[in-house]
């Protein structure tokens, strides 16, 4: 007699096979470990409670119906993070589409402020704990557009590279690599006054 | 001019440049002061955020009922027939259209003033994807009207071939 799965227990790699033969308890069980990392990049990108669940469920229902195209090259939660990841950037797209374009946007995307800005040369993050450290570059991040939020989420935190972001994002290396640099300058600069705050 | 020389400091600082390039860069970072100043705040910022993602960030719901919903929607897609499969009849402007079409082509020929002068004739009309063959003959007082639907865009084998070669001929 065959050993009954114990599905929490069981290696991401098993629960995923039996989720690709269609065991909905492999893949309930895939949820639940994953669902907060899958959650925490859906907000992280869209900065709003209702439609980071919406979204990172969307991921989920998605990844059932294309389970059996994981051949397991990346885990399985990278996997699921870059679902996730394309979902937000269409949703982000869709919700760029129908604001209306300011100038103030524009300026922001061709680095019309950060252009201006003197250089940070102060750590702003020095005697700092971790945690509230973390909850500055949060902070900080919410006021990034998205297109800057989204370059530097790829690059630092996903760790992508330019040609890769490109790709995701639909756009050209050369914009990634300005988006990249004028999200950074703005990130010091709000990291900055954050710590100006800090000290008055 | 300015940007190519930033973009090409950050691309070096994230190790994308190639080696030839990279030395040009490190000898501006060597002799102008300003961008060295900047090259030190771009390499602060990257290794602020390395390793400092916020991650207090969980699902706002219980597991139970994040789970369900999902598997309702799954539940739900997997009840929907694959959109190839689906018929052309289960259009709602199709399932009306053709059979007011077949209609208006009865009535029509039934309308039409007795046509003199010709023995037999054929039209066929195709109402989207029902196709109406109509045939009269005046010398055999007869007019038959077949209607069949092209339902999954092939022919219907099982159709009799009612075209009046012969008849048609005739007429010539």
């Amino acid at each position: 007699m065959s050993k009954p799965f114990d599905y929490p227990t069981s290696l991401d790699v098993k629960l995923v096979a039996a989720a690709q033969q269609g065991d909905m308890l492999a893949f309930e069980e895939l949820v639940a470990r994953h669902r907060d990392k899958v959650y925490a990049r859906a907000f992280s990108m869209v900065r709003n409670e209702d439609e980071a669940v919406d979204l990172s469920q969307e991921a989920w229902v998605k990844a059932w119906q294309r389970l059996i195209q994981f051949q397991g090259q990346a885990s399985f939660a990278t996997w699921m993070t870059r679902i996730v990841i394309n979902l937000c950037l269409d949703h982000l797209r869709k919700a760029k589409r129908q604001r209306a374009e300011s100038i103030e946007q524009l300026d922001e995307e061709l680095g019309g402020v950060e252009r201006q800005m003197p250089v940070v040369n102060v750590n702003p993050s020095e005697g700092l704990e971790r945690t509230e450290l973390r909850k500055r570059i949060d902070r900080a991040m919410t006021q990034l557009s998205y297109e800057h939020r989204t370059v530097l989420i790829l690059h630092e935190f996903e760790e992508m590279e330019y040609k890769q972001i490109a790709k995701v994002m639909g756009c050209s290396i050369g914009t990634v690599m300005s988006r990249l640099f004028y999200a950074r300058r703005r990130l010091a600069g709000l990291l900055a006054g954050l710590k100006r705050e800090d000290n008055r | 001019m300015k940007l190519d020389r930033e973009m090409k400091l950050q691309a070096w600082l994230d190790g994308e440049l190639p080696a030839a390039e990279a030395r040009e860069v490190e000898q501006l970072i060597a002799t102008d002061g300003e961008f060295s100043a900047l090259a030190g705040e771009l390499r602060m910022t990257k290794s602020i955020l390395a390793g400092n993602e916020p991650d207090e960030v969980v699902v706002p719901e219980s597991r139970e009922f994040y789970f369900s919903k999902i598997s309702r929607e799954i539940e739900r897609l997997e009840r929907q027939p694959a959109p190839a499969a689906r018929s052309v009849w289960s259009s709602w402007w199709v399932r009306i259209l053709a059979p007011v079409g077949a209609a208006a082509a009865m009535v029509a020929l039934v309308a039409l003033p007795n046509r003199q002068g010709s023995g037999a004739d054929e039209t066929e009309n195709s109402v989207q994807e029902s196709t109406v063959i109509q045939f009269h003959s005046t010398t055999e007082k007869m007019d038959v009207i077949w209607i069949h639907s092209d339902v999954d865009g092939t022919p219907d084998v099982s159709s009799p071939d009612l075209t009046p070669k012969p008849d048609r001929n005739d007429n010539n």
